[in-house]
């Protein structure tokens, strides 16, 4: 079978709404069976690929994240935060910034941090007056840190299938991260000015210490996470894992957001999501397979070849790909489905795979909050119950900033890649 | 019922593995010598358990991520047809990787596989975690295929969770 015939039945699988990992999967299983590959090689190729210490970090930092997400850790930071930046006009819109870019570093998903942040900084916000257009524009876009800056659940599912490293992955999101919150911050600066939003009353000096004494413990996760890793102590897994036992006994002993009755369901609810993505991966995975077994990759990279393409242009051309995709499919299904396929063309094409995957990953946060599905923008208007042409509306100032950071990260990869070479030297 | 006792085999499980590995930590860093080799290992075996147990609950709940965005605009015939062309897109996906699942498990024993580490775990039971998930997601399946056969209600739309909630 041809690559494009192949590659013809996926998106019309992805078109008839089959599910993800079943458009992948089936795929799959059909191509082997054409290509007279014996069928049980392909439960022995997932078993094989699943035995994997990488992959095994997903579900911990998932749990991580769910137990952050309820445990009333958000609450801690926002204080934190509001001690800190409260009293700038449109105080509370900056708090949300800075306490999105926290919480990114304590958790690996974007809807988590979104939904964490904007649950308790949305009420507050449109019962200052703030507009809920931009209160839901302001969390939803900085919600998207979530997948970069590290720990990124999105950067460990590209890792496992561009077989790249995580912890190189992760310092190179750190620049671009900080640089993203920068600019909205910048930006609601000047937009609070011409608004005219409010300022947060002025905090007594025990207040500010009592404030900042309470988010330590949340504080203290990060540092675990990335000082256990970077010093060599743990490998990423293992620094998940403490990190999933330290916001279990932080949610339930000291924040206190889920109760001992709830850890059972908490827990299984994580294993699900971790499936529903894993179910994904395991789909991707069997294509990949079939994709450098039956000579596609070589075939896709003659054909990329011909079309003599340099890397900026095939940088671009993806790019806008992806940017579509991302209005219409969710974020680890794009990795999943993009990312096998346009592999060896990144070889082909010398495209620093650490460097690519941030592009990517700047892509997937655009997906979250392009509409018309941008995860993102239908978590937040149920969260803060508003329509979802509010959460559109908002998104928009935040959308461009965010395709201007894309450009700038596509075109100078020491944007990225500067701190990890720096740590690791090349 | 059947939701509480899945929820707590997998939540078991989950603890299971976050307990060794922070195990595996804490011994690395004081006491290094009681190290095991074969830590790690458990923590994914008892993790891939847990993911595949989880893929039947999926498929009732409809909780397979997929893109829907087309389908939801089409008319409630269309779209009654198309879920059920994915039903059984799936059912086959689902009855064949538990067939060559099983058949990978018996070859497994009949060739004694054992992991490389000291602990000499026999493979098969490791392998067995996909077809006994791939084998729990028939049932849900063959539900979902028949509430939409026959239970399908055009006015509401309604089949899946809602018809699952009156049903219960």
């Amino acid at each position: 079978m041809t690559p494009f015939i192949a590659i013809g039945l996926l998106f019309t699988f992805l078109l008839i709404g089959l599910p993800i990992y079943l458009s992948l999967g089936f795929l799959a299983l059909l191509l082997f069976w054409h290509e007279g590959t014996p069928l049980i090689s392909l439960p022995q190729l997932l078993v094989d690929h699943l035995n994997s210490e990488t992959l095994l970090a997903i579900p911990l930092f998932v749990i991580a994240a769910t137990f952050m997400q309820k445990g009333g850790v958000a609450g801690a930071l926002i204080d934190c935060a509001q001690a800190w930046v409260g009293r700038a006009r449109g105080g509370l819109a900056l708090v949300a910034v800075l306490a999105c870019t926290i919480f990114a570093a304590i958790c690996g998903s974007s809807v988590a941090t979104a939904v964490a942040i904007g649950s308790v900084v949305i009420p507050a916000m449109i019962a200052r007056k703030y507009e809920p257009h931009f209160a839901l524009g302001v969390v939803g876009a900085s919600g998207t840190l979530g997948i970069l800056i590290p720990p990124s659940l999105a950067m460990i599912v590209y890792a496992v299938i561009a077989e790249e490293s995580v912890p190189r992955l992760f310092l190179a999101g750190v620049i671009p991260g900080l640089l993203q919150a920068v600019l909205f911050i910048s930006w609601i600066m000047i937009y609070a000015r011409l608004r005219n939003y409010p300022v947060e009353p002025t905090i007594s000096r025990e207040d500010f210490v009592r404030m900042n004494l309470h988010a330590v413990p949340a504080l203290m996760i990060p540092v675990i996470i990335l000082g256990g890793i970077y010093s060599g102590v743990v490998t990423v897994t293992e620094a998940a894992g403490v990190a999933a036992l330290v916001a279990i006994i932080e949610a339930i002993f000291i924040y206190r957001g889920v109760k001992p009755r709830d850890i059972v369901a908490t827990l299984a609810e994580s294993i699900k999501l971790t499936a529903s993505i894993v179910f994904i991966i395991i789909g991707a995975l069997a294509f990949g397979h079939w994709i450098t077994s039956a000579g596609v990759a070589e075939a896709l990279v003659t054909y990329v070849k011909t079309l003599n393409l340099s890397s900026w242009q095939f940088l671009l051309f993806i790019n806008v790909v992806m940017l579509v995709l991302g209005m219409f499919l969710e974020v680890f299904a794009i990795i999943l489905i993009v990312v096998p396929l346009i592999l060896p063309i990144l070889k082909a094409l010398d495209i620093n795979l650490i460097h690519f995957g941030i592009v990517l990953v700047i892509n997937m946060e655009i997906a979250l909050i392009s509409p018309p599905i941008g995860l993102n923008l239908f978590v937040l208007s149920s969260v803060a119950k508003q329509p979802i042409m509010v959460a559109i509306r908002g998104i928009i100032p935040f959308l461009l900033i965010m395709l201007g950071l894309l450009g700038l990260v596509t075109y100078v990869p020491e944007v990225s890649l500067w701190l990890p070479d720096l740590v690791y030297s090349k | 019922m059947l939701e509480k006792f899945e929820n707590a085999l997998m939540a078991l499980l989950a603890v299971l593995s976050l307990s060794l590995v922070s195990t595996e930590v804490a011994l690395r860093y004081f006491f290094p010598r009681y190290l095991t080799d074969y830590g790690m290992e458990f923590t994914i075996y008892f993790t891939v358990w847990a993911i595949f147990l989880a893929g039947g609950p999926l498929v009732r709940e409809g909780r397979h991520v997929r893109a829907d965005i087309l389908l939801l605009m089409l008319p409630p015939f269309a779209q009654r047809v198309l879920e059920i062309v994915a039903l059984l897109v799936g059912l086959a996906f689902a009855v064949t990787l538990s067939w060559y699942g099983w058949q990978m498990v018996l070859s497994s024993i009949d060739l004694g596989e054992k992991s490389e580490s000291s602990a000499k775990f026999p493979l098969y039971l490791y392998y067995m975690a996909l077809p006994f998930g791939t084998t729990l997601m028939i049932p849900p399946f063959l539900y979902r295929l028949y509430l939409y056969v026959f239970r399908f209600d055009p006015s509401t739309m309604l089949v899946t969770a809602d018809h699952v909630a009156r049903d219960k």
